[in-house]
Order: structure tokens, then C-alpha cells, then sequence
């Protein structure tokens, strides 16, 4: 066989590789293809998706109108309620206190919207060993110590280190004047990149953060 | 000598060919059937879920009962479907079998007002069940003019729009945060025709 008859059957084989592989990659899977709301998520479970119009406040408004401040270590998901609407419950510490009767080292629960199941305004669930200063109001209905997180997605501010925080959606002009310069990226945050895709986050001096509370509170 | 050098110029331009496959099967609509839009744009359409149509209907989540709904939510739904008139067409029907629900329930643990939720769509991305739960220990205390604005913009996600999120589109009907404005403007109706507009045949 001549050299260019070896090179001719050598490009018809990498044409046939290519057209099984251009087959393979493009066929969608059958939820997607239909359309359907589904998402996937890292154990691959179907996810449903609710877009909730959601009840905010200015920064200050929210401190004002809320029982408890706190810094809260997530420790795990205790639980899941599916109706009427969906949610996580989780178990925490408080770490730190701003406001309200709760002290460093107690155990607390908080009220994420969201499950396993349904995913809520594309916002991500919380994670053992994750620390967040939440805005909070006593449940009702739930036992003693239970929490949910007034504003939903718009009072949860999660601290990335011991310098930062991140307000996970709706950019609060109050807060402008302590925001960090740098990119959001600087996170690593997998959770924290997918919502500043869609969400104005704000990343925020942490120090500054803790005093402008403070002096909030005592207004 | 002719021979192989025809070949392989005919399997190169099939290259070329089967390189265009993956766009042109890439999603539920060609982009030109139907723009996404986003942010920058004032309005966001689900090309995967959104009407068939610009005329559409609902009914109450209770099977033979009209009035499990009560009054102020079915009213609100009537007006909030009003604010949408002369670019979509949304009604309401007394048959059962729709596909378009609403209902309330009581959560005072959440700052939630009201969901669009259990959505479904065709292979056409074209919806084909959905539903809107509105949310009385928030909303009861709203008068009635926000709770129309409510239904109105839950139904934008029945339309086929997303929530906005940038601050800049606070003034659209279709912001996913209350407070927003209490009618669709000029862009939300953009979006509603983008979303709503026939297929070519």
C-alpha cells in the first residue's frame, strides 16, 4: 500500500472517530431535551426548580426588624419539609452575637429555603462546617430555637475568611462603602462563583462589616 | 494519484459539515425562534419553558371548587392578568383538567410572598403544567393593588420570563424582589412577546 493511500484510510478513520464523537456529545438528555425544569445535581437526583418573589429590606430596616443577629457555624442538615413549600433545616453554633438572646457556643436551628429536591431561586444549600452572619426571626411552629432568615437570600452573608464576607444577593447601597476591592473569584468558593453569576453579590470587609452592625444596633 | 487526493479533500469538507451539527442541535429553539435576552437586555426568557402561544389560562388548585381560593387571590390573579392585556391574553377558566393552577397556603416562617413552581414544558419548550401558590401570612396584609402586582408578576414566569436580579432592572415588573414595579413596562412586554410568539411554520 502506497504512502498516500496509508494517509488517505488514516483520515477517513479519524473522520469516522470525529462523527461518533460529535453523535455522542450532542444527544441531550432526555429531560433536557424535553424542556422540563430539571436540574442535576452532584448526585445526579432530579431537582426542581421555584422562583420565588422574595420580601426585602434595607440593610438597616433589616437589623432593626430582626430578633437575632448572629454569626452561626453550619454543623448539618437535620431535616427537609417539602409542603407547603420547600425547605432545609439545619442545625448550627452561634459563634458570635450581635443581637437577641442567643450566646456564643449555643446550638440553634436555621431555616434555609430549598431542598434536596427543589431548588430555590438558584440559590445553593448551606454546608457543615460553613459560617454565615444571619439576619433572623423566631419560627413559629417549630420548636424553641429554630430560626428563619429574614429577607431570605438577601440576609445571608457568608464569611470566607477572617477578612471577608460575602452578601449573597441584591447589592445593598449601605454597604457599598465597605466593599473589598478585588474580584469575587478571589473566593474559590464554588457556591459563592455559581451566584455571582446571577445574584449581585458583594464581597465585604468583614472588620468593617462587624462594626457597622454594631453601630447600627446601638442607633 | 487523481483518486486519493479527491477522497481527501471530499472527507475534509465532511469534516467541515458535521463540525456545524452541534450548534445547529444545541437547544430547545434555534436562536433565531426565540432570544434568551438576560440582564443587560431589561428581560429574561426561559426558552425551555415558556407559552405556546400569547393567550393562555388558569384555574384553582382544588379540583370542583371554585371558591378554595379565596376572593382577593382569584381577584388579584384577574387583575394582575389584566396589567399584561394587549400583549398577552390570560384568563380564567372553570376547567378542571387546566394545567395552570393557583393556590394559597400560610407560612409566616419565611420571606417568601409567592411562588412559581411544579412547571413542566414539551419538547417544544412550551409549558405544559405550572403553578402559582401564593403565600397569606405575607400577603393578606398587602391591599389589594400589590396583590395584583404579585399575580402579575408570578404570571410573567407563567409567560415564559425569568426573575432579574441587577439592580438596574429594579424598575422592571419581572425584578425578583418585592418591592418592583406594579405593571409590566415597556421591556417586560418585550420579553412577554419574545417568549409568547409563534414558531415559524
Amino acid at each position: 500500500m502506497s504512502l498516500i493511500k496509508k494517509r488517505v484510510w488514516l483520515l477517513v478513520g479519524v473522520a469516522i472517530l470525529l462523527i461518533l464523537g460529535t453523535l455522542i456529545l450532542t444527544k441531550r438528555p432526555p429531560s433536557l431535551a424535553a424542556g422540563t425544569p430539571l436540574v442535576m445535581s452532584d448526585k445526579s437526583i432530579p431537582k426542581v426548580k421555584a422562583h420565588a418573589l422574595v420580601m426585602t429590606y434595607p440593610f438597616d430596616e433589616a437589623l432593626e426588624l430582626s430578633e437575632v443577629v448572629s454569626e452561626i457555624s453550619i454543623v448539618k442538615n437535620v431535616g427537609e419539609i417539602y409542603e407547603p413549600t420547600a425547605k432545609t433545616i439545619f442545625s448550627a453554633v452561634v459563634t458570635k452575637t450581635f443581637k437577641g438572646s442567643v450566646a456564643p457556643g449555643d446550638a440553634i436551628q436555621i431555616l434555609q429555603e430549598g431542598n434536596g429536591k427543589v431548588e430555590f431561586n438558584d440559590t445553593p444549600l448551606f454546608q457543615p462546617g460553613e459560617k454565615y452572619v444571619l439576619i433572623l426571626k423566631k419560627a413559629t411552629d417549630f420548636p424553641e430555637g429554630t430560626y428563619w432568615i429574614l429577607g431570605g437570600e438577601t440576609g445571608i452573608y457568608q464569611v470566607i475568611d477572617d477578612n471577608s464576607i460575602v452578601k449573597w444577593s441584591k447589592s445593598e447601597k449601605q454597604l457599598q462603602n465597605i466593599e473589598i476591592e478585588g474580584d469575587i473569584e478571589t473566593t474559590k468558593l464554588n457556591g459563592i462563583l455559581e451566584l455571582a453569576k446571577t445574584k449581585e453579590t458583594q464581597l465585604l470587609s468583614k472588620e468593617k462589616f462587624e462594626k457597622l452592625i454594631k453601630y447600627q444596633l446601638k442607633e | 494519484m487523481r483518486v486519493p487526493k479527491m477522497m481527501s479533500r471530499t472527507v475534509l469538507c465532511l469534516l467541515l459539515v458535521l463540525s456545524t451539527l452541534p450548534l445547529l442541535s444545541s437547544s430547545a429553539h434555534p436562536s433565531s425562534i426565540c432570544k434568551t435576552g438576560g440582564e443587560m437586555y431589561g428581560y429574561y426568557v426561559d426558552c425551555n419553558n415558556h407559552q405556546a402561544s400569547a393567550s393562555f389560562t388558569w384555574n384553582t388548585d382544588i379540583p370542583n371548587s371554585v371558591v378554595a381560593v379565596d376572593y382577593p387571590y382569584r381577584q388579584a390573579m384577574t387583575s394582575g392578568a389584566g396589567k399584561w392585556s394587549g400583549t398577552v391574553t390570560i384568563s380564567n377558566t372553570s376547567t378542571s383538567s387546566n394545567n395552570g393552577k393557583i393556590s394559597t397556603y400560610s407560612d409566616p416562617s419565611t420571606s417568601t410572598l409567592a411562588v412559581f413552581t411544579e412547571y413542566s414544558s414539551d419538547s417544544n419548550g412550551h409549558l405544559t403544567s405550572w403553578k402559582i401558590k401564593f403565600n397569606k401570612s405575607k400577603m393578606d396584609s398587602f391591599t389589594a393593588a400589590e396583590k395584583a402586582t404579585v399575580a402579575a408578576h408570578e404570571l410573567g414566569h407563567a409567560i415564559g420570563l425569568n426573575d432579574l436580579y441587577l439592580g438596574a432592572n429594579s424598575d422592571k415588573l419581572m425584578y425578583g424582589f418585592w418591592p418592583m414595579a406594579s405593571s409590566p413596562t415597556a421591556k417586560d412586554k418585550e420579553g412577554a412577546k419574545e417568549a409568547t410568539k409563534a414558531s415559524p411554520i
